[in-house]
C-alpha cells in the first residue's frame, strides 16, 4: 500500500514493480498498439484526402476482391493442410526421439537447427531441387523444414516430464506398444500439443519470408500468393483503405484462431 | 537449478576462438577487399590512338605513280597481329569507377605501309582510349586496372590506380 | 521393429540436415568442381556484401541486446507486480505477439516517418525491441522463480535495478539465453523492415542481398549463403543447451 512520507515521495515496492512494466509497454503501446490503431481508422475511411466515414465499405471491397480471396484460400489451405501434417509428424518424431534414442541427444539438432538458420541461406537450395514444380508443394515442404524445430522442443520437453511409473503401471495391466502411447502419453500431453499447433498456425501466417525469397519478387505464382503478398502490394500501390482493411481482416482472424485455442484449453481443464 | 557451466572450459574456448576468428576476418576483409581486389586487376596503360607518318602510293591522272607520306590513325603492328586489340569502357556505379577491356575489330588499310604500325580505317574512334600495355592475356570483359603514368617502367609498381 | 523405427529417425535427420549441408559443401564447388573461387567472387567482387554484413550484425546484435534490457523488468512486473486488469494486458501481449507482420508495417511505416526515423537504423531496431514475444515467454518462464531470493534481496537494497540484476537475472537466465537467440535468429532473418522501411542502401541488411539473387551467380550466392548462416550457428553452438531448456517451462 502506499506510504506516504511527507518530504520525499517513496514509491512503494508495489509501485516499483508496476514501474518496471513502462519501457516495454511505452514501446508496445508506440510502436504496436497506436499504429493498429491507425489501421482501424484508415480501414473505416474512404480515403486518404477525404477522410470520410465509409463504413463497412472497404472491408466489402476487400472481401470481394478476387485477390483478396486467392490470398485467403492459399492461407486457409496451408493451414488446413500442413498444420496436421507438421503436428503429426512432430509427434512422431518426439516420441522417437525420447523412448528410442535416449543416448543420441544429437539427432534433435537436424530437428532444430532449420528454426535457426536464415531462410535466405537454404533458398537457393530448395530453388533447385523443385526448379520444375509448379505448385506450391516447395513452400509447403519449407515450412515444414522450419517449423518443426519449435514443437519437436515443445514436446520433448514434455514427454520427458511424464513419470515413468504410470508406464509401468499400465504395462501391469497389459497395455503394450504403440497402443501405450495413444492412451497414455497422448492425453498427457495433449496441452503442449495444442500450443504447438497454436504455434505453427501463427508461423503460417509469416510464410511470406520464404515465399518471397523463393519466388523472388511481389507477383509469386498463384499458388504462392498469401495475405501478406495481398497486404504488401497495396502498402507498395498506396492503397491505404485495402491494406487497412485487409489487416485488419487477418487480425481478426488470427485473434479468432487464438480464441478458440484457449476456449478449448479452458475446457479441458475442467 | 544444475550447473549449467561444462565442467571442462575448451569447447567454449574453442567458441570463442572460432568466433573471434570469423568477425575478425569478416572485418580483416571489409577493410582490405577492395584493395586486395585492385591489386590483382591486370594493370594496363591506355591512350587515344596516336598518327604516325604512313608512306603509299598513289596513281595520277596521268597514270604514274607517286609515293606520299602522310599522317594516319595507327596502331602498333604487333598488337594487332596478337588480335588482342581492347578498348577501355567506364562504368560508374554510385561512387565507384570501374574499367573494363572491350575486345575490338578492327580494320587496317593495307597499302599504307610503316614499320611498326598499321593504319586503322575502322573500329575505332579517335576518342577512344586504346590498351597499349598489358593486353597480351587480357580477355572480352575483364576489369582492369587503369594506370596513369606510363612513363618508365619502374615507377609502374607505386602508381596510382585509379581509385574509387 | 525398434531398430527399423530408429533407423528411420536417423533418416528423417539426414533429409532435414540435408539443406544446410548441401548449401555449405555446394559452395566449395562452384562450376562443378572443387574450388574456392565462389568464396574468391563473392570476398573480392562484391563489396556491397560487406556494407549488408554488418548491418545485419549491428541490427541482430542491438535489437537482441536492447530487448534484453526490456523484457527482464517487464516480465518481472507481471510476475510480482499486482493492478487491475493485468492479465488482460498480458492477454493483448499474447494476441499482439501473434499478429503477422504485414499487419503492422503500414502504420509502423507512417508512424516512423512522423517520428523522423524512418530511413535510419532507429527505425529498424526500435520497433523490434518491444516485440512482445519475449516479454511472453520470460514471464512464464519466471512462474518458477524463487520468491525468497527477491525478498531477501529486497531487504539489502532499495535498488530495482540491483535486485533485477542480481536476484532475478540470475534465476531466469537461461530463458533469458533462449529468448536472446530466438531473437537474435529473428533479427538476422528480417525481410520486410530493411526492405520495406529503409531506402538508403548503406543500410541494408544482408536478406536484401539475397533477394537480389538474379543479379548474382549461383557461385557466389552459396558461399553467401553459408557466411549468412555462420553468426546464428556460432551462437546455436553457444547456447543450445539453454535453447532447449529455456523455453521449456512454457505452458499456455
Amino acid at each position: 500500500m502506499k506510504q506516504n512520507v511527507s518530504k520525499k515521495e517513496r514509491l512503494s515496492w508495489n509501485q516499483k514493480c508496476i514501474l518496471c512494466l513502462v519501457p516495454s509497454l511505452l514501446g508496445l503501446l508506440l510502436f504496436y498498439i497506436f499504429p493498429y490503431l491507425r489501421v482501424l481508422y484508415y480501414s473505416l475511411i474512404n480515403n486518404q484526402f477525404d477522410k470520410d466515414f465509409a463504413g463497412l465499405k472497404n472491408y466489402i471491397d476487400a472481401i470481394q476482391n478476387e485477390y483478396f480471396r486467392l490470398a485467403f484460400k492459399n492461407s486457409i489451405q496451408l493451414i488446413i493442410t500442413c498444420i496436421p501434417v507438421l503436428i503429426v509428424l512432430a509427434i512422431l518424431v518426439s516420441l522417437g526421439l525420447t523412448f528410442l534414442l535416449k543416448r543420441f541427444k544429437m539427432v534433435r539438432v537436424a530437428f532444430i537447427l532449420p528454426m535457426l538458420i536464415p531462410t535466405a541461406s537454404v533458398v537457393l537450395f530448395f530453388q533447385k531441387v523443385f526448379s520444375g514444380i509448379e505448385n506450391e508443394l516447395p513452400l509447403y515442404l519449407m515450412f515444414l523444414w522450419k517449423n518443426i524445430g519449435i514443437c519437436i522442443i515443445l514436446l520433448t520437453a514434455a514427454l520427458t516430464t511424464i513419470e515413468e511409473d504410470i508406464y509401468e503401471a499400465a504395462r501391469l495391466d497389459g497395455a503394450g506398444g504403440m497402443m501405450l502411447h495413444f492412451q497414455i502419453t497422448l492425453p498427457l500431453i495433449l496441452p503442449t500439443i495444442s500450443f504447438s499447433t497454436l504455434m505453427a498456425i501463427v508461423n503460417s501466417f509469416r510464410i511470406f519470408r520464404e515465399s518471397y525469397l523463393y519466388y523472388g519478387g511481389n507477383y509469386p505464382p498463384n499458388y504462392g500468393y498469401t495475405l501478406q503478398y495481398y497486404m504488401n502490394n497495396n502498402f507498395l500501390k498506396f492503397d491505404y483503405q485495402a491494406l487497412a482493411s485487409s489487416s485488419v481482416l487477418t487480425s481478426f482472424l488470427v485473434a479468432a484462431i487464438v480464441a478458440v485455442f484457449f476456449l478449448i484449453e479452458r475446457r479441458y481443464q475442467r | 537449478m544444475t550447473h549449467k557451466k561444462d565442467t571442462t572450459n575448451k569447447p567454449l574456448f574453442f567458441l570463442l576462438l572460432l568466433s573471434l576468428l570469423f568477425y575478425g576476418g569478416m572485418l580483416f576483409l571489409s577493410a582490405f577487399a577492395d584493395d586486395i581486389h585492385y591489386a590483382r586487376l591486370p594493370r594496363v596503360t591506355a591512350e587515344t590512338p596516336k598518327k604516325q607518318s604512313f608512306s603509299y602510293t598513289i596513281t595520277l591522272n596521268n597514270g604514274a605513280s607517286s609515293s606520299q607520306t602522310n599522317l594516319f590513325p595507327a596502331l602498333p603492328k604487333d598488337m594487332v597481329d596478337s588480335g588482342q586489340v581492347f578498348i577501355v569502357r567506364t562504368s560508374v556505379q554510385d561512387d565507384f569507377t570501374s574499367y573494363y577491356a572491350q575486345k575490338v575489330s578492327i580494320v587496317i588499310d593495307t597499302e599504307k605501309k610503316n614499320d611498326d604500325y598499321y593504319a586503322i580505317t575502322d573500329g575505332i574512334s579517335s576518342r577512344d582510349l586504346v590498351i597499349l600495355t598489358g593486353y597480351e592475356a587480357l580477355s572480352d570483359g575483364d576489369e582492369v586496372a587503369l594506370l596513369k603514368e606510363k612513363k618508365e617502367a619502374s615507377k609502374v609498381q607505386t602508381d596510382t590506380l585509379f581509385q574509387k | 521393429m525398434k531398430h527399423l523405427l530408429r533407423f528411420l529417425l536417423y533418416l528423417l535427420a539426414a533429409v532435414f540436415f540435408l539443406p544446410t549441408l548441401a548449401t555449405l559443401l555446394l559452395s566449395f564447388f562452384p562450376e562443378g568442381e572443387l574450388s574456392l573461387s565462389g568464396y574468391d567472387d563473392l570476398f573480392f567482387d562484391c563489396f556491397s556484401f560487406y556494407t549488408m554484413f554488418w548491418n545485419s550484425v549491428i541490427y541482430a546484435y542491438a535489437i537482441t541486446a536492447l530487448q534484453l534490457v526490456v523484457i527482464l523488468p517487464a516480465a518481472f512486473a507481471f510476475s510480482f507486480a499486482r493492478f487491475k486488469h493485468k492479465e488482460t494486458l498480458f492477454f493483448f501481449y499474447i494476441i499482439l505477439m501473434m499478429m503477422p507482420l504485414q499487419v503492422m508495417i503500414l502504420p509502423n511505416y507512417i508512424g516512423l516517418r512522423d517520428m523522423g526515423i524512418l530511413n535510419t537504423r532507429a527505425g529498424i531496431i526500435l520497433p523490434m525491441i518491444f516485440s512482445p514475444f519475449g516479454v511472453v515467454v520470460l514471464r512464464q518462464y519466471m512462474k518458477n522463480i524463487d520468491a525468497s531470493v527477491i525478498e531477501a534481496t529486497r531487504l539489502e537494497t532499495n535498488s530495482m535495478v540491483r535486485l533485477l540484476l542480481h536476484a532475478v537475472a540470475p534465476q531466469v537466465q537461461v530463458c533469458l539465453y533462449a529468448v536472446g537467440i530466438f531473437v537474435f535468429a529473428e533479427s538476422w532473418n528480417m525481410l520486410e523492415q530493411p526492405m520495406l522501411l529503409l531506402q538508403d542502401k548503406n543500410l541494408k541488411t544482408l536478406t536484401i542481398f539475397f533477394n537480389n539473387s538474379t543479379s548474382y551467380g549461383d557461385q557466389i550466392l552459396y558461399p553467401a549463403s553459408v557466411v549468412f548462416m555462420i553468426p546464428i550457428l556460432l551462437l546455436y553452438l553457444f547456447f543450445h543447451r539453454e535453447l532447449e531448456r529455456g523455453l521449456t517451462l512454457h505452458d499456455s
